[in-house]
């Protein structure tokens, strides 16, 4: 084996190998003696075993490229020799290997992606709702807090006086009352430069000024609390933080932390997702809050009232921006007289209006305001209620009255972030101030 | 350019039905293709990296670095005081800033580490040396002066952070040296930079200004309240930043041209020196390219503009004097036994 002169018949070809150990080139004559591939030539003389050898991706010109398992070595082996090298490795040189490694890897990696997606869309959602539940209540009502100190910190707080503390008050237990609801319901009015509700984690529920300056009686007001009420009791803001914190996650591990154009795409799958459960969750929220309404004997139609209100403000808007654009437009006129459902006649709708609509109806969080109103309505006629307001008029007044002379001076949350960095540079105030 | 196309739309297609996990393949075959195209004295470079590795290595990554970052903010917010918590975050915030500038560091260092690891060019490996710990250390002071000085610090911080690199490299056993002492390192980059400096401040007072009057229309309104932006106007505002990146652009470009030439100009390798000929012009036509076929491609075209400023620099670069190359031995450093999932985390593993 050791001598290089080669039997005559048995073909050779010529090569360039270089040993791995330093980067001189040699020239080689390469052979094949059944399982033993010979290497010869000026200082030379390698065996490698052929069971052993890979070939690694072919150079740009076309030559060949083989090594011994984990060896740094190459040889090179000219274009014009791949026929041989097909006759003497056919493993390696069988056409189509790559694509069929990359087939098996790229489906491989499909499943994965599929089985993830198939998780997070539907097992996550599917585990959320438990999950939300089995969370120690101690940990929702801090989550909560949290939330609770982040709106104030950005937001205006105004004086709410006694009474209006109390009415309140009073709202809330009535429907602790009735609900099966893990945590009290406390109240609290903030000064916001637009209409909403929101629950937070732990039975805390803000209701924005412009909110109550929109409405036109308490049993509005109590429809709307009753709503966010239920939220609080089925746990969903927990359930919706869990779910957008393991989608978050999970999308993050498998994406990485990239921008490109793939990445952008999942996340905003992502947020349509979110969207889905949201209105899933104000649907059930809606149909518990008319159960509360009826426990606690409430105007059950003043969560419809609420709704044909809001319907009515859309459409104003709607109508508004119809008139600028209208006016700025050529076509001023026709279709900004039009009531908003009389706009899906064909002939009247240009294309971003039906766009619009459809971003309305899509996209919102709320499902479609009018559908909620006539839902709500309904199931509201078959309710008897004893004619009760759900506050009294001096009540009713004292809420109306909060926030009506703006923010409390001197607490705009540049001065209370002030003041909490002065706290902490004070740290023997600190213990006092805990109490709070 | 043939032959990465295919890759290139492969990589795309698998890209999207993998949900982005092909990246890691994706990446090693642009690479593999990219090294074996470039021929040094009629040889050409290997890359021996497989996507396994980077596979593995992100998994590392995100499971001991990232998950735990993520459960100490999460804890943190659950367990401190409600009143407390916001101002923990923002007494935090530098401190934070400085970690994550420091991980990012750590992220260049073991990248560039891995990757030199897997190039081959005669079978000999290229290897990186020293500390990522020191190198991380070093990259965010001289972020911090950077930052100090307004920037005028920041030719200084990329040569030295560049030697810090190159004066750990090697080929097989032989190592790459710095031919300019530290004094004058960065200095005849500063004309260049100066007018990149003077753009960019010119530039962003005149985009200000023009903006302000585009908003009010016109100075004596300032002051009033906006009108709500409509199409119109929001065309207006995207096509002023596109001039001012434009403007500021062309600027930078003698300066980021200077920054390749210098580079080349302070490396050695046994009696060899470098000289990379970049000029403004040409290096500003495949930035320029190379953004449009970025954008236009969504980013799926990424692998091609790789391709077109690998190309650029290779066709440009020239080494002059002796080395005996028959005599360079192997590397003894096999390199990292995973990839780069640092990197990939910043997303910085896309840069070649």
């Amino acid at each position: 084996m050791s001598s290089s002169t080669h039997t005559p018949g048995r073909p050779s070809l010529a090569g360039t190998y270089a040993d791995g150990e330093s980067a001189r080139l040699h020239a080689v004559t390469v052979t094949l003696d059944a399982d033993i591939l010979a290497l010869d030539g000026e200082d030379v003389a390698v065996r490698w075993q052929v069971p052993r050898l890979h070939r690694l991706p072919d150079r740009p010109d076309g030559a060949a490229v083989i090594s011994e398992k984990e060896s740094d070595a190459r040889l090179w082996i000219a274009p014009g020799d791949r026929d041989v090298l097909r006759t003497w490795f056919p493993r390696l040189f069988a056409p189509g290997r790559t694509r069929r490694g990359t087939l098996i890897l790229g489906s491989a990696l499909t499943g994965i992606a599929v089985a993830s997606l198939a998780f997070l869309f539907v097992g996550l959602p599917l585990l959320s709702r438990p999950l939300a539940h089995a969370v120690p209540l101690d940990v929702e009502r801090r989550m909560g807090e949290q939330t609770n100190q982040m709106v104030t910190w950005f937001t205006d707080e105004c004086e709410t006086g006694e009474e209006a503390r109390a009415a309140l008050d009073r709202l809330g237990s009535r429907l602790y009352a009735v609900s099966d609801s893990p945590f009290e319901f406390r109240l609290r009015i903030v000064d916001a430069g637009f209409p909403n509700a929101f629950a937070l984690p732990g039975g805390r529920i803000l209701v924005t000024d412009e909110l109550i300056d929109e409405m036109e009686s308490p049993d509005e007001l109590a429809g709307v609390l009753a709503h966010e009420a239920a939220h609080v009791a089925q746990r969903h803001v927990m359930a919706a933080q869990l779910r957008e914190m393991g989608f978050g996650v999970l999308l993050e591990l498998l994406i990485g932390g990239g921008s490109g154009a793939g990445q952008e795409i999942a996340r905003t799958g992502a947020t349509l997702e979110s969207l889905r459960h949201t209105r899933g969750a104000e649907s059930e929220a809606d149909d518990y809050a008319l159960q509360y309404l009826v426990a606690a004997d409430m105007n059950p139609h003043g969560l419809a009232d609420f709704f044909e209100r809001m319907q009515t403000v859309l459409e104003g808007e709607a109508e508004a921006e119809a008139e600028e654009t209208g006016a700025e437009g050529e076509d001023a006129g026709a279709p900004a007289d039009l009531p908003a459902e009389d706009a899906s006649e064909p002939s009247a709708e240009t294309g971003d209006a039906r766009n619009d609509r459809w971003l309305n109806s899509v996209l919102r969080t709320h499902p479609d305001t009018r559908a909620r109103a006539e839902r709500a309505r309904a199931a509201a006629e078959q309710i008897g209620w004893s004619g009760e307001p759900a506050l009294d008029e001096a009540e009713w007044a004292a809420l109306q009255a909060v926030c009506s002379d703006g923010p409390i001076p001197g607490n705009t949350p540049l001065e209370r972030v002030r003041d909490r960095i002065g706290d902490v540079l004070k740290p023997e105030k600190d213990g006092e101030d805990a109490g709070e | 350019m043939g032959g990465i196309l295919p890759i290139a739309l492969l990589n795309a297609l698998l890209n999207i039905v993998t949900l982005t996990l092909w990246r890691f393949w994706g990446r090693t075959r642009v690479r593999r293709y990219l090294w074996s195209t470039t021929t040094i004295n009629g040889t050409p470079m290997e890359y021996t990296g497989s996507g396994w590795e980077l596979f593995r290595s992100f998994i590392v990554v995100m499971a001991l670095v990232f998950l735990p970052i993520y459960g100490v903010f999460f804890a943190a917010q659950l367990l401190l005081p409600p009143e407390t918590v916001i101002l923990v975050f923002g007494l935090a915030y530098i401190p934070i800033l400085i970690f994550f500038s420091w991980l990012l560091g750590l992220a260049v260092w073991i990248a560039r580490r891995y990757r030199l690891s897997r190039t081959t060019w005669r079978g000999i490996r290229f290897g990186q040396a020293g500390s990522a710990n020191t190198y991380a250390w070093a990259s965010v002071g001289y972020g911090l002066l950077s930052g100090i000085t307004l920037g005028w610090y920041a030719p200084a911080a990329e040569m030295r952070l560049t030697r810090r690199l190159w004066r750990e490299t090697f080929y097989g056993d032989r190592q790459f040296q710095i031919l300019q002492e530290d004094e004058g390192l960065a200095g005849p980059l500063y004309p260049t930079f100066a007018l990149a400096w003077i753009a960019g401040v010119v530039g962003y007072v005149g985009f200000i200004w023009a903006y302000m009057y585009l908003l009010f229309g016109g100075f004596e309104n300032i002051g009033d309240t906006p009108p709500i932006p409509d199409a119109v106007m929001i065309a207006k505002i995207y096509g002023l930043a596109l001039v001012y990146a434009l403007f500021v652009g062309l600027a930078s470009l003698p300066y980021a041209a200077a920054l390749l030439r210098r580079k080349a100009q302070i490396l050695g390798l046994e009696g060899l020196t470098f000289r990379l000929d970049a000029r403004s012009l040409s290096l500003g036509w495949i930035y320029v390219t190379n953004f449009l076929i970025i954008a236009l491609t969504l980013g799926f075209g990424l692998p091609v503009a790789q391709l077109r400023l690998w190309r650029y620099i290779f066709k440009r670069l020239e080494a002059e004097g002796e080395i005996d190359i028959e005599a360079v031995r192997q590397n003894a450093d096999r390199g990292p036994k995973a990839g780069e999932g640092l990197a990939d985390a910043f997303d910085i593993g896309n840069v070649i």
